[in-house]
């Protein structure tokens, strides 16, 4: 089993020196990745060192314009995962090192996921009844 | 004025066999910059966590992708037996890692196919895809398909294989081993592949690891790193170590993948010599996932993370995978800058990019 590996919130304010304090001790960025909620983006992001993992997580509210400073410079592995951020959920990186200018995602609708995202329940139509026998 | 001129590369190419599209900006023959672009064939996977039960959502895993279906599977059933604090039993998880690792024996005999397919080398694909063929033949006898589906399941496996099958397995192992080890040869020392591929895209060891390299793309620059090394299923009781290159070049990850299907010819002996007696499953009836994890495991292309979130209901809060093409796309883009625009297809090629996995 992967051995049990906290989850920590971070404030806005910690995200970069966060990441800076793990660069400095040698951990890897592993993943970021983010959730769309009704009144704000949960960003979630991994690093690794020796097989072991610490995650953190931010709520970025939906207003003013959702922002987050890039990784980038840190990490340069962020820039990727930044870029489909920016395209998925319309996140702003300042000071983003790779900016692909949205076209990183080809969707068919741009930004598809700057609402709040979940499935809507399929409603079930009733069985046709049978034909009546002639 | 600008002498750089844009040469698009893909989604449709010849050396790709899923889309995937690259603006290549060019100095002569000389890449300056590529720019990646994917999401042609998203599918939305992730987000039937809300729609099926976390039971049925494991078909869904296994069809992120069709080499490595087994390995999503596996990946995401141990982390919702995570949640939910069981344990599958030891039968289960050593047949899970012999399948795991058949997998990865198939999909790097695939991938060294098409390498050869792209070097020109087109006798070499035939007899790779041959030997493939042998692989996915004991996938069928064990499994009952030639893709692995419907077979992991939260808290175990469905199907169990008896000990004469599993005799039959290990004489058919020695037999492609011998076939394998002829090609392999030819990989290692036919001074075509070496002439395409020594000195190609490199990309050194502080590069992989800081633009977030896994699998063999890491390896291969002579980083140690594989995810196994966690011990899950039943890799921590077997004898191993992680294979790696020193060099970093094309030629380098062709060798990791060679030299690892020949290691996981020696997982699967030691798994069959060792394999446990036993239950397959345990029920877990009543029981429901809480809490979150990152289940992280090694995939034939790399490290996959599954992030699992739940709150007790029978439909997880949030499921999400890294794949490991999404996370060697930024080595990818540093190994073209420099390139020869006759060199890209091969580059592009040594990351084994699948894209139904990143497109998931």
């Amino acid at each position: 089993m992967n051995p049990d590996e906290p989850f920590n919130a971070l404030t806005l304010d910690q995200w970069v020196p966060t990441a800076e304090q793990h660069q400095r001790d040698g951990f890897r960025l592993v993943q970021m990745t983010g959730t769309a909620r009704a009144d704000h983006f949960e960003i979630l992001i991994s690093y690794e060192q020796d097989y072991r993992c610490t995650h953190y997580r931010v709520q970025i509210p939906r207003d003013p314009p959702p922002e987050l400073p890039s990784l980038s410079a840190i990490f340069p592995a962020a820039f990727t995962y930044e870029n489909e951020l920016k395209d998925l959920f319309g996140l702003n990186f300042p000071g983003l090192t790779v900016d692909y200018g949205g076209n990183f995602l080809r969707t068919k609708t741009k930004i598809p996921f700057s609402g709040e995202v979940t499935v809507k329940k399929e409603t079930r139509t009733p069985a046709a009844k049978s034909a009546p026998e002639t | 004025m600008s002498n750089t001129t844009i040469v698009p590369f893909g989604p449709q190419h010849p050396v790709l066999p899923e889309p995937i599209h690259l603006d290549l900006e060019l100095d002569d023959e000389r890449v300056v910059r590529a720019l990646p672009s994917i999401g042609y064939v998203h599918r939305g996977l992730e987000l039937l966590a809300e729609r099926y039960d976390f039971i049925e959502m494991a078909n869904v895993a296994e069809r992120i992708c069709g080499i490595c279906s087994f390995i999503h599977g596996q990946g995401y059933c141990q982390g919702v037996e995570q949640l939910m604090g069981v344990e599958a039993p030891p039968r289960a998880a050593w047949l899970r890692t012999v399948w795991g690792e058949i997998s990865r024996i198939q999909s790097h005999v695939l991938w060294l196919g098409l390498a050869a397919d792209a070097l020109g080398y087109e006798s070499l694909f035939q007899h790779s895809w041959r030997i493939r063929e042998m692989m996915v033949d004991i996938i069928e006898e064990t499994t009952g398909g030639r893709v692995i589906f419907g077979v992991c399941k939260v808290g175990g496996i469905r199907k169990n294989v008896d000990d004469e099958t599993l005799g039959r397995v290990r004489q058919r192992i020695g037999e492609i081993r011998v076939a394998f080890d002829e090609i392999a040869t030819i990989f290692r020392e036919d001074p075509t592949v070496r002439q395409r591929t020594v000195g190609v895209g490199l990309l050194s060891a502080a590069d992989a690891r800081a633009l977030g390299a896994v699998g063999p793309v890491l390896r291969a620059s002579g980083v140690v790193h594989d995810t196994r090394q966690l011990g899950y299923a039943a890799y921590g009781a077997l004898e191993w170590e992680p294979i790696i290159e020193q060099d970093g070049d094309c030629y380098a990850r062709c060798l990791v993948r060679v030299r690892e299907v020949d290691q996981s010819f020696d997982l699967i002996t030691q798994c069959l010599d060792r394999m446990p007696a036993g239950e397959i499953e345990v029920s877990v009836k009543g029981k429901r996932p809480t809490g979150e994890a990152m289940f992280r495991l090694e995939q034939p292309r790399g490290e996959v993370c599954y992030y699992i979130s739940a709150s007790g209901k029978k439909n997880l809060d949030r499921f999400r995978v890294r794949t490991p093409t999404f996370a060697n796309i930024a080595p990818l883009i540093h190994m073209l800058g420099g390139c020869e625009l006759a060199d890209v297809p091969v580059i592009v090629l040594t990351i084994d990019p699948c894209v139904s996995c990143n497109e998931r």
